[in-house]
C-alpha cells in the first residue's frame, strides 16, 4: 500500500500525489463534503481567497473538498474558473512561503515546485532562503511586471540567480494558476455529473452578485488609442490582465480624465477583482500622478496592438480631437458661407 | 516571350537544377512545420503548405523551384490548418534574425565588408555574450545560417525554449536588446535614498555591480570601464578621473568620482548599450511564433545565394560572396546590366556597371539577375 504524504496533499491538492490519493481513495460525495467544496468556491469567487482550515486536523477533508470544488466550478464560465484558479494559486503560494518554518517544509516545497516544472536550487539558507531558478522556467512563469523583468535579474549559466524565496513563491503562484486554469473545466459530459454537484453549483450561482458589467458608453471608445481599446475589451471579457497592463490602463484613464470610481468599475471585470485592493491601487495612482508611458515602452511591455502613429497614447486622443476640431471648424465655415450665399440670393 | 519572362524562366531552371543536386533538404520535425513559398515579385506568395517528409519537400522544390522557401518557427499539429488557431500550436524554436542596416557605402539592398561585418559582430555578440554565458546554451543547441541575402539567422532548437509564449519571448528579446533596464536593481539597498545620510551613502558605495558580475549588472560595469566607450560616460569621469572611476567600478564602488544625477546617468548608459544591440535584431521574428523564416540551405530569390548553414566556429570568417555561392564559374551568361555597384563573387571583383552588355560567370550573373539589376541578353 502506498504511503501518501497527506499533509502535502492537503496543502497542495493540485499535485500529482494528491491526485493519486484521490483516485485510489475515492471520496463518497456527502452533504458535508459538498458544503466544504461550496465554501471553497464561494470564498474564491466573492473574496478572492480560499478559506483557511487547519491542515493537520482536516487533511483528508481538504483534499476531498478540492476534488469536489473542481467538479462544481466546472459548471461555471471561464471567468469564474479563472477567478477560482487565482484564489487557489494564492493560497498555495502563501503556504509555500510560510512552509520553510516547518521541519520538512523545504523538501516538500521543492517537490511541489518540481511538479510545476520549476527546478529551483537553494543556494543559501541564512539569513534568508535564496534560490536559483532555470532561466526558461523563470521566463514561462514570472509575473509580467517591471520587478520581475528578466533584464533586471542576475542571469548567468542558464539560471536566474539569487532570487528571494518570496519571488520563487510568486513565480510558483503563476505556474499553479496556469495549471489549474488549464485543467478546468473537467472533461466530463454534463450528464455524467452527480445530481448533488449540479445542485450545489446552482446554489452557488444564486449567491453570486448579479452585477451588469460596466459598458463604457460615457467615454467614447474612439477617443482611446487601439492599445487602450484592446485592454478595455480584454477586461470586459474577464481576461486576467498582467500587472503592467492594469497599471498602464489605470494611469491612462486617469490622465484621460476618467474618474477613479469609473475606473474601479471597469476593473470589476477582472477575474481576481477585489474591491478594497482595487480602490487602494487606484488611490495610490491618483497620489503618485505617474506619466503615461511612451509608445516605445508600451511596445516593449507587449501592449502595443497597432501602428497608430503617435508617440504617446495620450497624443492619440489629442490628435483625434485636433482633427475633430479642425473638421468641425471647416464644417462651420462651410455652413456660414452657404448661409451667407443663400442670404445674398434672398 | 519578353526579356523579363526569359530571365525569370532561366533563373527558375537554375534553381531547379540546384534542388535536383541536393540529396536532402528541410528543417527538423518537417511534418509539423508550415511552409510558405515566394515568387519573383513576392517573398511569401502562398503559405499554409506542409510536407510529411523531407523527400516530399525535395520533390516539390525540384518540380516548382520557388524563388523563396520559408517555414514556420513553430511546430503545429495541423500545419495546413486555417485560420491559425486550427493549426494547434505545439511549440516553437527560438530564432533571431539579424540583418545588415542600410549602409552609406552603397545603394539599398547590396552588402559590403563594413555593413556585413557589423552584422557578423552582432551575431557573435548574441551567441558569445548572451546565448551561451547568460542563457547557458551549449554550442550543440545553437545553429547559425546565412540568411541568404544580408544577415544571419541564429536558431536555438531546445525543449527548454519550445513552450515559451509571446510574452516570455518578448522579455527575452528585451533582455538581449537592453530594453527596460532599471540600473538601480543592481545597486543593493536601492530602497534607501542615496542622499539620506552619510551612513547610507557609505553602505551604497560598495554595492554597485562589478565587471565580474553576471547578467546586465556586470555588462554595464564592463561597458563603463572600457576606454572605447569613454564618450558615453558623464563629463565628470571623461578626463583625468577615468582611472580612478575605473578602479572604483572594478571594486563595485561607483562613487569614487562624484557625478551629478547619477541614477539617470547610469540608467541612460544602460539604454545606450541596449539600443546598440536592439537595432540589429528584427524582434518580431523572435517574438511572433507564427512567423515564417527562410529555410536553411535553400536559395534566396533576391541574391541567388544559399542560406548556408555552417559551424559556429566559422562565423567570424564567413563571407557569402565565396561561401554561399550555388552556381559555377565554368558556365557564362550574357546580360544586359541596368546598374550595379562594384561587387565581389568567388573572390573576383565585378563592376561597377551601368547600362552595358556583359558576359559574366554564372555565379555573378545569377547574383545580378536576382538583384533585379540585369536581364538576360538575346
Amino acid at each position: 500500500m502506498v504511503d501518501y504524504n497527506l499533509n502535502l496533499c492537503a496543502k497542495y491538492p493540485f499535485t500529482s500525489e494528491a491526485k493519486a490519493f484521490v483516485s485510489v481513495n475515492k471520496p463518497q460525495i456527502s452533504p458535508p463534503l459538498i458544503e466544504l467544496g461550496q465554501k471553497r468556491i464561494l470564498s474564491a469567487l466573492l473574496k478572492g481567497e480560499i478559506p483557511k482550515q487547519a491542515v493537520v486536523l482536516d487533511a483528508k477533508e481538504l483534499v476531498y473538498s478540492y476534488a469536489v470544488a473542481r467538479m462544481i466550478i466546472s459548471q461555471f464560465s471561464r471567468f469564474h474558473i479563472n477567478r477560482y484558479a487565482i484564489a487557489e494559486a494564492k493560497r498555495a503560494s502563501s503556504l509555500l512561503e510560510s512552509s520553510l518554518r516547518e521541519s520538512s517544509g523545504l523538501q516538500d516545497s521543492l517537490l511541489v515546485l518540481g511538479g510545476l516544472g520549476i527546478h529551483a536550487k537553494i543556494v543559501s539558507e541564512k539569513p534568508d532562503f535564496i534560490a536559483d531558478v532555470p532561466v526558461f522556467e523563470y521566463l514561462r512563469f514570472a509575473p509580467r511586471s517591471v520587478d520581475y523583468k528578466l533584464i533586471n535579474q542576475n542571469v548567468s549559466g542558464g539560471f536566474v540567480r539569487s532570487l528571494t524565496w518570496h519571488k520563487v513563491c510568486r513565480i510558483a503562484e503563476e505556474a499553479i494558476k496556469i495549471q489549474i486554469q488549464n485543467s478546468l473545466p473537467l472533461k466530463i459530459p454534463k450528464t455524467d455529473y452527480p445530481q448533488e454537484i449540479l445542485k450545489a453549483a446552482k446554489e452557488i450561482d444564486k449567491l453570486l452578485p448579479r452585477e451588469e458589467s460596466v459598458v463604457i458608453t460615457k467615454i467614447p471608445s474612439e477617443n482611446f488609442p487601439p492599445c487602450i481599446v484592446k485592454l478595455l475589451q480584454d477586461m470586459h471579457m474577464h481576461e486576467n490582465l498582467p500587472h503592467t497592463a492594469r497599471w498602464f490602463l489605470a494611469t491612462y484613464l486617469l490622465k484621460a480624465g476618467v474618474k477613479p470610481e469609473e475606473i474601479a468599475a471597469i476593473f470589476k471585470d477582472a477575474p481576481d477583482y477585489n474591491e478594497e485592493t482595487t480602490r487602494y491601487q487606484i488611490d495610490y495612482l491618483v497620489k503618485k500622478t505617474y506619466s503615461v508611458p511612451n509608445c516605445d515602452s508600451i511596445d516593449s511591455y507587449g501592449l502595443c496592438v497597432a501602428e497608430c502613429g503617435t508617440k504617446n497614447p495620450l497624443q492619440f486622443k489629442a490628435a483625434y480631437h485636433g482633427k475633430k476640431v479642425e473638421r468641425d471648424r471647416r464644417e462651420r465655415d462651410a455652413n456660414q458661407k452657404r448661409d451667407q450665399e443663400q442670404g445674398e440670393i434672398q | 516571350m519578353t526579356d523579363l519572362e526569359r530571365t525569370v524562366e532561366f533563373v527558375r531552371r537554375k534553381f531547379a537544377d540546384f534542388y535536383t543536386a541536393q540529396s536532402e533538404v528541410g528543417p527538423s520535425s518537417i511534418g509539423q512545420r508550415e511552409f510558405g513559398f515566394g515568387s519573383w515579385e513576392r517573398k511569401i506568395e502562398t503559405r499554409h503548405a506542409a510536407f510529411p517528409t523531407k523527400a516530399d519537400l525535395r520533390k516539390y522544390l525540384v518540380m516548382n523551384a520557388p524563388f523563396f522557401i520559408s517555414h514556420s518557427i513553430a511546430y503545429y499539429e495541423f500545419p495546413t490548418g486555417r485560420p491559425m488557431p486550427r493549426k494547434n500550436w505545439l511549440g516553437g524554436d527560438l530564432v533571431f534574425d539579424l540583418d545588415a542596416d542600410e549602409c552609406p557605402n552603397h545603394a539599398k539592398g547590396w552588402i559590403c565588408d563594413t555593413c556585413f561585418g557589423k552584422t557578423k559582430s552582432e551575431a557573435i555578440k548574441l551567441i558569445e555574450e548572451f546565448l551561451m554565458p547568460d542563457f547557458g546554451f551549449s554550442s550543440n543547441e545553437i545553429s547559425v545560417n546565412f540568411s541568404g541575402n544580408r544577415g544571419f539567422h541564429v536558431r536555438v532548437e531546445s525543449e527548454k525554449v519550445k513552450q515559451l509564449d509571446r510574452e516570455a519571448r518578448r522579455d527575452l528579446v528585451d533582455y538581449i536588446g537592453g530594453t527596460g533596464l532599471s540600473i538601480e536593481n543592481f545597486f543593493r539597498a536601492k530602497e534607501k535614498s542615496w542622499m539620506e545620510n552619510d551612513r547610507v551613502k557609505r553602505q551604497l558605495q560598495n554595492m554597485g555591480p562589478k565587471p565580474t558580475d553576471p547578467g546586465w549588472g556586470g555588462r554595464i560595469a564592463r561597458f563603463a570601464i572600457d576606454p572605447a566607450n569613454i564618450a558615453h560616460l558623464p563629463k565628470e569621469v571623461q578626463k583625468k578621473k577615468f582611472p580612478l572611476f575605473t578602479q572604483g567600478v572594478k571594486e563595485g564602488n561607483w562613487d569614487k568620482v562624484r557625478i551629478a544625477n547619477k541614477e539617470t546617468v547610469w540608467g541612460d548608459l544602460g539604454k545606450k548599450v541596449g539600443v546598440h544591440m536592439g537595432d540589429q535584431i528584427d524582434q518580431n521574428v523572435t517574438i511572433d511564433t507564427s512567423k515564417l523564416i527562410r529555410m536553411a540551405d535553400s536559395l534566396h530569390g533576391d541574391s541567388g545565394w544559399v542560406a548556408k548553414t555552417f559551424p559556429l566556429s566559422q562565423l567570424q570568417s564567413f563571407d557569402p560572396r565565396k561561401d554561399a555561392l550555388a552556381f559555377s564559374s565554368s558556365e557564362t551568361v550574357t546580360l544586359n546590366i541596368v546598374e550595379a555597384p562594384k561587387f565581389l563573387s568567388r573572390e573576383e571583383e565585378f563592376g561597377p556597371f551601368k547600362a552595358e552588355k556583359r558576359e559574366l560567370p554564372l555565379h555573378a550573373a545569377m547574383y545580378l539577375l536576382c538583384k533585379k539589376a540585369a536581364l538576360l541578353s538575346d
